[in-house]
């Protein structure tokens, strides 16, 4: 995909949170291109979208109003069913909080989304596992629970889950925010190796360092694109 | 803990309140929930102390005192004076043993020229002794009273004696005149005491004199012999029933013959009193049926509590939150318990209301219930016990529904972060979850297994076809002085006048006369030795043409003739029990001792079994026997075809008038209205188990559907992860019904097996051995899978429709 052809494309896109007294504008009217290989932060303070940019582009939650388009498929008219299908083929995610399941093993929490896939069968899955949890350093404690691991070490299990489908894009919603600053870099770096290997990152973060990193650098504020550094607004 | 001041309890209520209306369906199905529960148990409660705790009543000790019961016969009388002198001789087990005549019907006698109406109870010697009643004024009647010929002295009931005399307290002494006798009142009893059964005479008088005044052209010897009495009994103190029992019918099978009477029967059942009640064993076997349903309610209120304790924190994962908040706040574990304990209290008071009206209307519908009306039930459902017992129940209700968020504070699961929830079920649910699913599947099962037993009790060959045939039941007046026809003579021209007034009426085709027909309660029972083998048979009186009308199928021989006083025939049980085989033609059930000729025990046919009683009940021995003389008019009139009930009535009655104006029409029905009381009392069982059954295994379902609420509700979080991973909303649906089928597969095995054992256990008693049970134990635990998956089913489409977004998002 190219400019042309871009991988994430809103128009016009907004959120609105509408309760009995009050009507919430999270995002308010967005429009943004995302190409192929980039690497975008997207900064600004709290209450100003950010989050809920990232949930919609991750397809965890749907806009009031606009368009998205995300890998040539107009993600607006498509059912739950096919969201789910885009989420496990074309997104990867990485939260701040990790969220892997308690109850399950590094290695049965990196295989997840495959065993939603379907069409693999055990082997592929478990070369695919063992694949992305070597590509974080991980594959020593492929049999540890989350709860016998480090916060450095259960993001990096996160990443691994997220690289393990071979998605287009990854998403990262603040992912050194749960960190000490050593395991925040060692995090920053391995993000950084995807990139440099071809990964299409979009991050959300609250630290101006990790986001001089990115390529590109979108500030929101108000629900809007206030800055777009590094790349154009749609 | 500082003291709550009642600031802080209405605060506490008032946020209780609010809480319950932000969520008003919930809130509904939460008291629904534990309203029917208490409705259950308050109605069981309430029958189980009124069948069980009802002391005998106006009796000053009935410690010891026993009743018996009888399977297919009217449970009354049936021993002789004879028999009960010599069964209180003979016994080593009990205290003392006496009898009482129920029904000796005043109905047209006067007193002192007042026409009175009701019965007098003749007693032998030894009834006051042995019952030892309360008494209001004056003396029990004694040994003096009845020596010789007996004394004409009585001691009257209180409420005739209200009714009748004034409540004169100067009525001992005083004479009155009964018909032609003169009797003197020596005691009135205590309001309370009604004799030997749940009906009150008139009066209690020596059963000499009794005799003397009523049955006076009966010989002394036939009267010693005449199965007229009532037994009642006092055991021994030191001594159990099964001792009692085991003595018993070992004596009564000791007692000689009596007569024209035959000798008593066996077969009898002896039970402690509890209340005064007509039938002892349908008093029983409700007991024990009540007492196991108010097990399983009780059971089920304490799982239906759970339910809604989980339920009620499934609604609001905030609650925790919010429960957290207060604890941040400086609320302590036992300030945040009462708060609980207080919102939980307050569903509890609605659902206990709720749940008495319901059991005021569960109460009146059950009163009309044949096994229960049989039993003796009094109808009055909310008794002390039963609100005793729901009070308690609504304390324990309170505790329970408070005790899941109880022990999260317990745990110190209140400040973690919800994020942190498993959507696993945790060993308390998964116990719940075992409990519940077992205790629905051994009372669904056994429900299931009354319906099957009616239903195959309703589907069996009784060995007749009443379809099309109605019965004219014939009935008699009873008038002092009045005296039976017994002449054989008389009632064959009798018939012979209905056959031809009926026959003239379009549609019949075929008339007979039969007494007692299936369903109906009979004392013709004689026992005898037949070529050297003891038989017990029942007696059925019918003409010519009884047979062909209720399609009776004759094996050999021929049907009675008009002409046959003498022949009898037997059915095929009989035969077979006396010799072996059904072609017993020309064989004697009894011998031609009369020397006249008639061969009245000649054998002329065997017809094929009949089912008379409860079509349980293995077939019995039968003699079907030419009605003759009096009891030839009492018969019932059989009528096979398409005939206005009115044309019956009006052309029979004059006929009877003709011959007897005492006789008169008492009712015109279908036969098999008769038929269906055979197994009455087993479709209100029926019914009544199944009732409970299908409400404990909802309520059941419900706690299911709770509990996955419950997991869906707190894994929400992992669900959202899962879709944010790429799972879709079946898949989502697919995980939470497998989890869900998966977690109760332990509950439906136990449930199965429980199901299993108690109707193999019911299957000795209350239902029959042809049940098949482990076909119902498969049933229903299909029909419990069934129910699983639907009760996980909301909670499924509820986690499909998580919004992963708002669950994933960062704080």
């Amino acid at each position: 995909m190219t400019a042309d052809n871009p991988l994430i494309q809103l128009r016009e896109l907004r959120r609105i949170y509408t309760t009995e007294q009050l009507e919430t504008h999270a995002l308010a009217g967005i429009d943004l291109q995302i190409n192929p290989g980039e690497y975008v932060a997207i900064e600004g303070p709290s209450g100003c979208g950010k989050s809920t940019l990232l949930s919609v582009l991750g397809l965890l939650d749907e806009p009031s109003s606009g368009e998205y388009v995300l890998a040539g498929v107009p993600t607006t008219d498509i059912d739950g069913e096919e969201q789910a299908r885009l989420r496990n083929r074309e997104i990867g995610f990485i939260f701040q909080s990790f969220n892997l399941i308690p109850e399950m093993s590094v290695r049965e929490n990196v295989e997840l989304p495959l065993l939603y896939r379907g069409g693999l069968s055990s082997g592929e899955r478990r070369e695919r596992v063992e694949s992305a949890l070597e590509r974080v350093g991980m594959l020593p404690r492929a049999d540890h629970r989350p709860g016998q691991l480090s916060g450095g070490q259960q993001q990096r299990a996160a990443i691994a889950r997220a690289l393990v489908g071979q998605p287009s894009l990854l998403l990262a919603d603040e992912p050194t925010g749960n960190l000490d600053s050593d395991s925040g870099e060692q995090v920053m770096d391995l993000l950084s190796e995807l990139h440099a290997g071809g990964a299409t990152l979009v991050m959300v973060t609250h630290n101006p360092d990790y986001a001089a990193r990115a390529s590109r650098r979108l500030h929101l504020r108000d629900g809007r694109i206030e800055r777009d550094h590094g790349g154009e607004t749609a | 803990m500082k003291a709550v001041g009642l600031g802080g309890v209405l605060a506490d209520l008032r946020h209780a309140g609010r809480l319950y209306l932000k969520t008003p369906w919930q809130s509904l199905l939460a008291v629904l929930a534990l309203a029917t529960a208490m409705a259950l148990v308050s109605t069981m409660a309430g029958l189980w102390s009124d069948l069980h705790l009802r002391a005998a009543p106006g009796i000053s000790d009935d410690r010891g005192l026993l009743t018996l019961g009888r399977h297919g016969e009217i449970p009354f009388a049936n021993y002789s004076a004879a028999a009960i002198r010599q069964l209180a001789e003979s016994s080593q087990t009990l205290e003392s043993m006496s009898g009482a005549r129920l029904y000796q019907q005043l109905d047209g006698s006067e007193i002192d020229g007042r026409p009175v109406e009701g019965t007098l109870q003749s007693v032998l010697p030894g009834f006051f002794e042995t019952l030892r009643p309360m008494l209001k004024l004056g003396r029990a009647l004694n040994d003096d009273d009845h020596a010789g010929e007996g004394a004409r002295v009585a001691v009257l009931s209180h409420a005739f004696w209200q009714d009748f005399f004034g409540g004169d307290p100067a009525v001992i002494g005083r004479e009155f005149r009964l018909d032609e006798s003169d009797w003197r009142i020596v005691g009135v009893a205590h309001p309370d005491f009604r004799g030997a059964r749940s009906f009150s005479p008139l009066m209690w008088v020596p059963h000499g004199a009794s005799d003397r005044q009523f049955q006076s052209e009966m010989p002394p010897e036939l009267l010693d012999n005449a199965p007229f009495y009532t037994p009642v009994f006092r055991a021994r103190r030191d001594v159990g029933l099964e001792a009692v029992t085991r003595e018993f019918r070992r004596l009564v099978g000791d007692l000689p013959d009596q007569g024209m009477f035959g000798r008593p029967v066996s077969g009898d059942e002896l039970f402690f009193l509890r209340g005064l009640v007509d039938d002892p064993l349908a008093h029983e076997a409700a007991i024990r049926q009540v007492t196991l349903m108010l097990a399983a309610t009780l059971l089920i209120a304490v799982v239906a509590a759970f339910n809604v304790g989980i339920f009620l924190l499934a609604r609001a994962p905030g609650r925790r939150r919010e429960l957290a908040l207060r604890q941040a706040l400086g609320a302590g574990r036992r300030r945040l318990g009462l708060q609980l304990v207080i919102e939980a209290a307050m569903l509890v008071v609605a659902a206990t209301a709720a749940g008495l009206l319901g059991a005021l209307w569960l109460a009146a519908a059950f009163k009309e219930l044949a096994f229960l009306a049989r039993a003796g039930f009094s109808g009055q459902p909310l008794n002390l016990p039963a609100l005793a017992f729901a009070a308690g129940l609504a304390a324990l209700m309170t505790v329970l529904v408070a005790l899941v968020p109880m022990a999260m504070i317990r745990r110190g699961r209140l400040g973690q972060d919800a994020r942190h929830s498993s959507a696993r079920p945790g060993r308390f649910q998964q116990a719940a979850s075992l409990v519940q699913l077992s205790l629905a599947g051994a009372v669904g099962a056994v429900a299931l297994g009354f319906v099957v037993h009616l239903w195959l009790m309703e589907s069996r060959e009784l060995g007749l076809d009443v379809e099309g045939v109605t019965q004219v039941q014939i009935s008699i007046e009873r008038r002092p002085g009045m005296r039976m026809a017994m002449n054989f003579e008389d009632v064959a021209p009798f018939r012979g006048e209905v056959r031809a007034s009926l026959g003239g009426l379009p549609g019949v085709e075929s008339i007979g006369f039969m007494t007692p027909l299936p369903g109906e309660q009979s004392f013709a029972v004689t026992r005898s030795v037949v070529d050297e083998v003891e038989v017990q048979a029942r007696i059925i009186n019918l003409s010519p043409g009884a047979l062909e009308t209720l399609r009776i199928s004759l094996l050999h021989g021929r049907d009675l003739e008009d002409d046959d006083e003498a022949g009898v025939l037997v059915n095929r049980q009989y035969a077979e029990t006396v010799w072996g085989e059904t072609d017993v033609v020309g064989r004697f059930i009894q011998r031609d001792e009369a020397g006249d000729g008639l061969d009245r025990g000649r054998i002329i046919g065997v017809v094929d079994n009949v089912i008379f009683d409860h079509p349980d009940e293995a077939p019995r021995p039968m003699v079907f026997s030419n009605a003759q003389g009096f009891m030839g008019f009492l018969a019932s009139i059989v009528v096979r075809g398409d005939v206005d009930p009115d044309a019956l009535r009006s052309r029979v009655e004059p006929l009877l008038e003709s011959y007897m104006d005492s006789l008169y029409v008492a009712g015109v029905r279908p036969v098999s209205e008769q038929i269906d009381e055979l197994t009455r009392m087993d479709r209100a069982r029926a019914g009544i188990t199944a009732l409970f059954g299908g409400v404990i295994v909802l309520l059941a379902g419900f706690g299911f559907f709770a509990m996955q609420r419950f997991l869906v509700d707190s894994g929400q979080r992992e669900t959202a992860i899962r879709m944010a991973l790429g799972a879709g909303p079946a898949e989502v649906r697919r995980l939470v019904l497998r989890r869900a089928l998966t977690s109760g597969l332990p509950g439906l095995f136990i449930g199965g097996l429980l199901g299993l054992i108690l109707v193999l256990w019911l299957s000795e008693d209350l239902i029959s051995r042809s049940v098949p049970a482990l076909a119902i134990a498969g049933i229903t635990v299909l029909c419990l899978a069934i129910l699983m998956l639907i009760a996980s089913l909301q909670p499924a489409l509820r986690a499909a429709r998580t919004q992963p977004g708002r669950w994933l998002r960062e704080d």
